[in-house]
């Protein structure tokens, strides 16, 4: 039965976790120094022999991990996830000081807190490590289109070529500021690409999408049954509410009392404030449920993915 | 008429109404809506022997809005004498460009680089990084855009965890504000404002009903009711011209929209 193996498998994650926990417990102080980042000088000679040790131990394990046959891969992915997850949620969800949960500790506080740091410097990390992942997918999608010719290569072409000089300029810029090259001072050149290529580009983007909603507005905007109506008359109060020229048109009504209720811009933000916030907590709350319900389904490794779907 | 044809005709009278107000601009008179005097309140009620972290995850794209809210916000700070720092969660170029308006702001009210602010950059790592800042500031930030270390710089002196920093205010177009909710709001009650683009503003308004948010700006509305309270008119109010007559022209091409179709609809209606 695939359920009652799945049960037999989380009883040995769990106790893997509770032994890992005790284990925590005991040796918290010393896996604590150990797992505390190294702030060094450029000059230290022990600061690149940690950074040159981790990177070795981490290709290494992944090397090895590479090896290793598929199901036993699975397990082991499975197995961190469901390790790396019950981390937050002893963490989140027992008390921060309690004195028969953690009668042992000096101040009665969970012994987890103190890894908290440590664990989040690791996630950093990681994180950083899917950055780096991106830009070689990216390059390898791109350097394909472009040796193989295909249409829009001169795409891929505007890509390398924008990576290569940002890339380059920002990193020469940060690590020699006072570097010149081409008669210019290397942060010039990156003030050149970033604030008179990158931040025009971007914003030019981003004010295309006016007239887009213009269009989408004049196309799609139409008045088909009462519930759209009601909708059109309410999107309507709310642009007007938002606009000096909607707050004239309504200026001659009081500011208070009851008539003041039929300023546009009263009228505008009682549909922000009263009729929008019930529907968005609404929504907000429906949106939690289903993202605990997700977080659980990944945490336990019974999400079918891109990753899980694959053979492992 | 065809649709490639009114579709042109749309982006012309769309053009034409902002650019007519930019070149003939038309002075305006601006109500100020309550999440924005929440947001003016509360800093204005903010303690000078704390940090203000104004926290800018916004790039050029949404420049538009998001750097004159920027503006109005470091321009109260300044002159109140707030000490303020700057940094980015999500865009890398937000706080270059918000450390551009600082850096032009600061002088007309005596605030110095290093003395009374300071840029933290752009922070990767998201709600760890977060959480590390309310344990220790110095030991997540180390260093500013200069590479200063930040222990170093005299505006961060004392300045060692959350408890030290008066209120934090998040300025984006993307919905990162529930981190600093869920990791500082809810654990050491800092204070969080929130100054958004307009499409994001629907969605924080639960945040700021039950109070995880003192304040809001919506969008350049937002920047331009701040810039009334403070009694500063810049980019806010200067963009409400152009604002205003771009909503008339999409209410008139919506409106127009329905006329046709329902004139359509009538002749198909017909024997």
């Amino acid at each position: 039965m695939a359920w009652r193996k799945a049960l037999v498998l989380y009883a040995i994650y769990l106790a893997v976790a509770l032994a890992a926990g005790g284990f925590l417990i005991i040796f918290s102080s010393p896996l604590l120094r150990f797992f505390q980042p190294i702030k060094g000088a450029a000059g230290d000679y022990r600061f690149w022999l940690a950074i040159a040790g981790s990177v070795v131990f981490w290709v290494g394990l992944f090397a090895l991990m590479h090896r290793l046959p598929n199901p036993l891969k699975r397990r082991i992915i499975t197995g961190a996830t469901f390790l790396a997850g019950l981390y937050y949620v002893l963490e989140y969800y027992l008390p921060g000081h309690n004195q028969v949960l953690f009668f042992w500790r000096p101040a009665h506080g969970n012994p987890f807190t103190p890894l908290k740091q440590s664990v989040g410097y690791a996630t950093m990390v990681v994180a950083g490590f899917s950055f780096f992942l991106a830009a070689i997918n990216l390059s390898l999608v791109h350097a394909r289109n472009l040796l193989r010719l295909r249409s829009g290569w001169y795409n891929s072409l505007a890509f390398f070529l924008a990576f290569i000089a940002m890339a380059l300029f920002g990193l020469w810029s940060s690590y020699a500021p006072t570097a010149r090259f081409g008669g210019l001072a290397v942060s010039r050149w990156h003030g050149y690409l970033f604030q008179e290529m990158y931040v025009p580009l971007n914003a030019t983007m981003f004010s295309v999408l006016a007239f887009y909603i213009a269009t989408a507005a004049f196309r799609a905007f139409r008045v088909r049954t009462a519930e759209a109506g009601f909708m059109m008359t309410a999107a309507f109060v709310v642009m007007l509410g938002q606009v000096p020229v909607g707050m004239w048109l309504t200026s001659s009504l009081p500011l208070h009392g009851p008539l003041s209720a039929l300023r546009v811009e009263v009228m505008a933000n009682w549909l922000l404030g009263v009729i929008n916030l019930a529907a968005m907590r609404a929504v907000l709350f429906g949106v939690l449920v289903g993202y605990l319900a997700m977080s659980l389904r990944i945490w336990l490794s019974l999400e079918r993915g891109a990753f899980f779907e694959q053979e492992l | 008429m065809g649709d490639y044809r009114t579709r042109r005709l749309i982006w012309v009278l769309l053009a034409a109404a902002v650019m007519g107000v930019l070149i003939y601009p038309v002075r305006m008179r601006m109500l100020v809506s309550p999440p924005a005097y929440q947001l003016y309140r509360a800093v204005e009620a903010l303690p000078k022997n704390k940090l203000l972290i104004v926290s800018c995850s916004w790039e050029a794209g949404t420049k538009g809005e998001n750097a004159p809210q920027t503006e109005a916000i470091l321009r109260h700070a300044f002159q109140r004498g707030l000490p303020v720092a700057i940094f980015g969660l999500n865009y890398a170029a937000g706080p270059m460009l918000a450390g551009d308006i600082a850096a032009q702001v600061a002088p007309e009210y005596g605030r110095k680089y290093g003395r009374d602010w300071v840029n933290w950059g752009y922070r990767t790592g998201g709600s760890q990084m977060v959480a590390g800042l309310a344990r220790d500031i110095p030991g997540t930030i180390r260093q500013d855009v200069n590479k200063t270390p930040v222990d170093k710089i005299p505006v961060m002196r004392g300045v060692n965890n959350i408890k030290d920093v008066s209120m934090i205010i998040e300025i984006t177009p993307s919905l990162t504000v529930p981190i600093f909710i869920r990791y500082l709001y809810g654990v050491y009650r800092t204070p969080i404002g929130y100054a958004c683009t307009g499409v994001m503003a629907p969605e924080a308004f639960p945040y700021l009903d039950s109070g995880q948010l003192v304040g809001m700006l919506k969008g350049l509305t937002g920047a331009a009711e701040y810039e009334t309270l403070i009694g500063h008119p810049a980019k806010g109010m200067a963009g409400m011209g152009p604002q205003s007559f771009a909503h008339l022209v999409v209410i008139a091409i919506i409106l127009l929209g329905n006329i046709l179709y329902l004139r359509e609809r009538a002749r198909s209606r017909r024997p």
